[in-house]
C-alpha cells in the first residue's frame, strides 16, 4: 500500500496535477485490451472530459484511476506520488457515481457527514451542513435521498465527494439519470460548482454537446486509447481524424486532390488548414457553408430537404450525386428543389489518413494515437 | 465489471466456506454409514422388495398431496385475480392462513374427527372411521400446503401482461386457445415452483404420516431408527429418500428450461381484465367455503371441541415452559441461521463464481434435505466424530441452522440485490476501507432482510417436528414434541392446548408471509 511512491518528472511541472502514464486493462474474456497505454495529464483546477461512445473505455479508465480496478500495466500519479497500487480509501480520490450513490439509509446531512471521517459528531454536522449550503441544498439536510429530484441527488453527491476534500473529483455520466430539460441548466450549475470549489474534475461522458459545454480539455476516446486531445473549439474546428470530425457533430467529408494550400474538390478549390499533397479527405462543417441562389448555374446543388430548427435552418443537399449537409440562419430560405450554389466560409480541414495508408506521416505526439 | 473471487475479503471467504462445507457434512456421514454395511448385506439391503413398495408409497403420497393441492389452489387463485368474486382480499388472507396448521397438527384434527369418539360421532352421532393411511395423510398434507401453490399461482396470474393476452385475441386465436397456448405456459413456472416446494415438504414430512400410519420412506426410516435400531438400512433408506428428493429439485429446472417468461419490454403492464361471474358466483362461493372449511374450519372445531370437552386438560401447566423450550431453541437458530447467510449472499452478490455458486446450492441442499433424514445424519456425525455434542441444544440448533438457512439467506441476498456496488464504492472513495464499507454501508442495508429471514427461520423452527424429536435433550420436550407424542398416544385433549398454541403462533408466520409477499 504505497501513499508516496517515487517523485515523477511531472512533479517539476507544477501544473500537472493528474498524470497517466501507459495505463492498460484488459477484462478476462474480451478479445483486445478495454484501456490501451492510455497517456494524459490533468492540470491543477481544470475540468476533462473523456468523450467516447459506449464501450471505448472511458469509464474502465475512471474507475482505474479511482481504484476500483487493477490496471495491467502503467501507472496514476496524483501530485507526484505513484497512487498505481493504493487502495481506493488511500488516494484521495473523489467520484460521484452515474447513479450518484447515495446512502438511502442515511439522510441527506448524514450523507454528507459521512464524507468527513474521524471528527466530532458536531463539527461533522457543521461542516457537512456547510458543503450543503455550498450546493444550495441546506434546506434538504434532513430529508432521505430518495426524496429529492435527480438534479438535487446529484448536488447532494457533489457535496459529499467534495467534502472528503479529495485531489481530484471524477464524474460519471454525472447527467445521464436527469431528464432533457434539466440537462442543460444542470451542466452550467456543475461547472460553476467545480469552478468555485476550485477542483479539478474528470468527467466521462458519451455526449459530446456536453463534453464541448463543460470541460477546459477534451479527450476523445476510441477502442481503449485516445484519438485526440485539446480545448473543445480546437477538437471540434481542428478534426484530426474522421472518427473525431464525426463523432463531435455533422460534417460534411469530401475528397479533395490537394496541392499545398487548395485542393480541387466537388464544390470547386477550396482552401486547406494546412499544406497538403495528393488526395486528402477533408472536414467542412455544416455551419462553414455559404448557400447562394443557384439558378443557371451549371455546378449549383439541388436541395434535397428543409428542417427548420427554429433560431436557424437545416438543408441536404444534392451535389453531383454526394448529399452534403448546411446549416444557415433564419433568413436563408430555399425550398426543396431549388439550385444552390455551395461555398465554403471556412478553410476545410485536412483530415489525417489512417495508418495503413499514412506511409512516412509519423506521428508527432501520443495524443493523436491511430485507433485502427 | 464484475469482482473477481481473489477481491473478495477474508473475512467473507473464510465464513462462506466454512459454512458450504458443513452444509455437506450430514451427508458424507450419512454415506459413511451406509457404507460401513457387509458387502454381502449390502445388495439384500437395497434391493430389499420393501424399498420398492416404500417408493410407490411416497410417489403415491407425493403425486397425491400435489393433485389434491392443485385442485384446491389453482381455482382460487383464478378467482381472486381473475373474476369479479367478492371479498377477493378476505380470500386471499384465508387461502394462506393453512400454513398456520402444521401437518401434524392437521393429522391430529382429521384424526379427532372420526372413530368412537370422535366429534362426528360425540356431537353429530355419525360413526366414521378415523381417517388413516395414504387419504388421511393427503387430506393432512394437502391442506397445510396448497398456500404454497395458490401463493404462486396468484403472483402469475395477477402479474400477467394483458396486452399478451389481447395481442393474441388480435392475432385470430379464440378464448380457449390464449388460455391454452399463452395464459397456461405463462403459469408453468409458478406451478412448477408451487409444486417443488409442496414436493419436498411432503417428501419431508414425518408427522402427519406417522399419525396417519402410512409407510412411506421417512416413516419407515424413523421406524428402523428408533424400533429396530437398524441404523444402517435407516442410513440406506435416507439416502434413497435423499436421492428421490434431488430427483425432484432436478427436475424443476429441465422442465422449465431456458424460456423467459418475465415482460420483455419496457413501460407499465396493465392489469387484466376481470371475468364477470354472474350466477355462477355461488357455485364459487360454495368451493370457497368448502376448501376453507376443511383447511381452517375443521382444525379451529377440533381444537375448541377437545379444549371444552376436557377444560382444564391435565397438564396445561406445562405449557408455559415448554413454549419456552421452543423458543430458546429457535431463538439462537433464527440469529445463527442469520449470522452464516450474511457472508454467504454477500459472496453470492458481488463476487459471482463456481465457488460461490457451491456454497449457495449447498445451503439450499440442506433445505431440501429432508429434515429426519437430516436429524439422522446429525445423530450419525455426532456420535462416530462429536460424542460431547450429542443429545446437546448446540447440536439441535446446528441443525435447525443447516436446514433453515435457505430462508435466511433467501432475503438477505434480495436486500443485497437492491444495494447497488456504487455505494459501497462511494463508501471506499470517501476514505473508508472495505471492512469500514461493510460494515457502515452494507450491514445498515441488509437489516431488514435479515430481519425478515430471522423470523422466518424462527417460526418455522417452532413448529418443527422431526428434527426436534431426533436431537432435543432428553426431556427437553417442545410444542410440536408434544402434540405429536401425545396424539400418537391417542391423548387428543391433552394434546389440544399444545396444538392451539402452535396454530396460533404460526399465524404469526403467515403474516408475515403475507407482508413479505406483498411488498414484492
Amino acid at each position: 500500500m504505497r501513499m508516496t511512491g517515487m517523485m515523477s518528472p511531472e512533479a517539476l511541472i507544477p501544473d500537472v496535477l493528474l498524470a497517466v502514464r501507459e495505463l492498460s486493462k484488459r477484462f478476462a474474456g474480451t478479445p483486445g485490451p478495454v484501456v490501451d497505454a492510455l497517456d494524459f495529464e490533468v492540470c491543477r483546477g481544470e475540468i476533462f472530459a473523456l468523450l467516447g461512445p459506449s464501450g471505448c473505455g472511458k469509464t474502465t479508465t475512471l474507475r482505474l484511476i479511482a481504484g476500483f480496478e487493477r490496471p495491467d500495466r502503467g501507472q496514476v500519479i496524483l501530485a507526484g506520488n505513484d497512487i498505481t497500487a493504493a487502495p481506493p480509501e488511500r488516494r484521495g480520490i473523489g467520484i460521484v457515481f452515474q447513479d450518484y450513490a447515495l446512502f438511502p439509509h442515511l439522510s441527506v446531512l448524514d450523507n454528507v457527514a459521512f464524507a468527513l471521517r474521524g471528527r466530532p459528531r458536531k463539527i461533522r454536522r457543521q461542516q457537512a451542513l456547510k458543503w450543503l449550503e455550498f450546493v444550495g441544498l441546506a434546506d434538504c439536510a434532513k430529508r432521505l435521498p430518495h426524496a429529492l429530484s435527480g438534479g438535487q441527488q446529484q448536488r447532494v453527491a457533489l457535496a459529499r465527494t467534495l467534502a472528503a476534500e479529495p485531489g481530484i473529483v471524477l464524474l460519471d455520466e454525472p447527467f445521464s439519470n436527469l431528464d432533457t430539460a434539466l440537462r442543460e441548466a444542470t451542466r452550467m450549475e456543475l461547472r460553476g460548482l467545480l469552478k468555485a470549489a476550485g477542483t479539478s474534475a474528470i468527467l466521462v461522458t458519451h455526449d459530446q454537446s456536453e463534453a464541448l459545454s463543460v470541460a477546459d480539455r477534451i479527450a476523445l476516446m476510441r477502442h481503449g486509447s485516445i484519438e485526440q486531445i485539446g480545448t473543445p473549439e480546437a477538437v471540434y474546428r481542428t478534426p484530426r481524424t474522421r472518427f473525431a470530425a464525426e463523432f463531435l457533430g455533422n460534417t460534411n467529408l469530401i475528397t479533395g486532390e490537394a496541392a499545398g494550400p487548395v485542393a480541387t474538390t466537388v464544390l470547386g478549390p477550396v482552401r486547406l488548414n494546412e499544406r497538403a499533397a495528393g488526395t486528402v479527405i477533408l472536414s467542412l462543417r455544416p455551419e462553414h457553408l455559404n448557400l447562394a441562389d443557384g439558378r443557371g448555374h451549371p455546378a449549383a446543388a439541388t436541395v434535397l430537404a428543409r428542417e427548420f430548427r427554429g433560431h436557424d435552418l437545416f438543408y441536404r443537399l444534392d451535389l453531383s450525386g454526394q448529399t452534403l449537409l448546411a446549416l444557415t440562419d433564419y433568413r436563408v430560405v430555399f425550398e426543396p428543389g431549388d439550385p444552390v450554389l455551395v461555398s465554403p466560409r471556412e478553410p476545410a480541414v485536412v483530415l489525417r489518413r489512417l495508418k495503413e495508408d499514412a506511409g512516412g506521416a509519423a506521428e508527432g505526439s501520443h495524443q493523436a494515437r491511430a485507433a485502427e | 465489471m464484475i469482482a473477481s473471487l481473489r477481491d473478495a475479503p477474508i473475512y467473507i471467504v473464510a465464513p462462506a466456506v466454512a459454512a458450504g462445507a458443513a452444509m455437506l457434512l450430514p451427508i458424507a456421514y450419512l454415506l459413511l454409514r451406509a457404507l460401513e454395511a457387509d458387502p454381502a448385506l449390502l445388495g439384500e439391503l437395497v434391493w430389499r422388495s420393501r424399498n420398492l413398495q416404500l417408493l410407490l408409497n411416497t410417489l403415491a403420497l407425493t403425486f397425491g398431496v400435489l393433485a389434491a393441492a392443485t385442485v384446491m389452489a389453482f381455482p382460487l387463485a383464478w378467482l381472486v385475480t381473475r373474476t369479479d368474486i367478492a371479498g377477493a382480499r378476505l380470500i386471499t388472507i384465508l387461502g394462506v392462513l393453512p400454513l398456520a396448521v402444521p401437518g401434524y397438527v392437521m393429522a391430529y384434527a382429521l384424526i379427532g374427527l372420526g372413530g368412537n369418539y370422535g366429534m362426528m360421532n360425540q356431537v353429530f352421532g355419525i360413526v366414521m372411521p378415523r381417517p388413516q393411511g395414504l387419504w388421511g395423510a393427503v387430506a393432512a398434507l394437502s391442506l397445510y400446503t396448497f398456500p404454497y401453490l395458490f401463493l404462486n399461482l396468484r403472483a402469475a396470474l395477477s402479474g400477467m401482461d394483458r396486452s399478451l393476452e389481447e395481442t393474441a385475441r388480435s392475432l385470430g386465436h379464440g378464448p380457449w386457445a390464449v388460455l391454452s397456448r399463452v395464459t397456461m405456459p405463462h403459469l408453468v413456472p409458478a406451478l412448477l415452483a408451487g409444486w417443488l416446494v409442496i414436493g419436498l415438504y411432503t417428501l419431508g414430512d414425518f408427522g402427519a404420516v406417522a399419525l396417519m400410519r402410512y409407510e412411506v420412506f421417512s416413516y419407515a426410516i424413523y421406524t428402523q431408527y428408533a424400533g429396530a435400531f437398524d441404523r444402517i438400512y435407516a442410513a440406506w433408506l435416507s439416502l434413497m429418500l435423499i436421492a428421490l428428493t434431488l430427483c425432484f429439485v432436478l427436475a424443476e429446472p429441465l422442465l422449465f428450461g431456458r424460456r423467459r417468461y418475465a415482460r420483455v419490454g419496457t413501460g407499465t403492464a396493465r392489469p387484466l381484465p376481470k371475468v364477470r361471474l354472474g350466477p355462477c358466483r355461488w357455485l364459487a362461493y360454495g368451493f370457497v367455503a368448502a376448501v376453507f372449511l376443511a383447511s381452517i374450519g375443521l382444525p379451529v372445531a377440533i381444537l375448541a371441541y377437545w379444549l371444552n370437552l376436557a377444560w382444564p386438560p391435565t397438564g396445561l401447566d406445562q405449557l408455559g415452559p415448554v413454549f419456552l423450550r421452543s423458543a430458546l431453541a429457535a431463538g439462537p437458530a433464527a440469529l445463527g441461521a442469520a449470522v452464516v447467510a450474511l457472508p454467504i449472499a454477500y459472496l453470492c452478490v458481488r463476487y459471482p463464481s463456481g465457488l460461490s455458486r457451491m456454497i449457495e446450492r449447498a445451503a439450499y441442499l440442506g433445505y431440501a434435505i429432508p429434515p429426519l433424514t437430516l436429524a439422522l445424519a446429525m445423530v450419525f456425525f455426532s456420535l462416530r466424530s462429536a460424542p460431547w455434542l450429542y443429545q446437546t441444544l448446540t447440536l439441535l440448533i446446528a441443525t435447525y441452522i443447516i436446514s433453515f438457512l435457505a430462508l435466511a439467506l433467501g432475503p438477505i441476498r434480495a436486500a443485497l440485490l437492491q444495494a447497488r456496488p456504487s455505494l459501497e464504492e462511494a463508501a471506499r472513495s470517501l476514505g473508508y476501507s472495505s471492512f469500514g464499507a461493510f460494515v457502515w454501508i452494507v450491514l445498515p442495508l441488509v437489516r431488514r432482510g435479515a430481519l425478515t429471514g430471522m423470523i422466518l427461520v424462527f417460526v418455522i423452527a417452532m413448529k418443527e417436528l422431526p428434527i426436534t424429536f431426533l436431537l432435543a435433550p432428553t426431556g427437553y420436550t417442545t410444542l410440536a414434541v408434544t402434540v405429536f407424542s401425545r396424539t400418537s398416544e391417542a391423548m387428543l385433549a391433552e394434546a389440544a392446548p399444545f396444538a392451539a398454541a402452535i396454530v396460533l403462533f404460526s399465524s404469526l408466520f403467515v403474516g408475515v408471509l403475507l407482508a413479505y409477499e406483498g411488498k414484492r
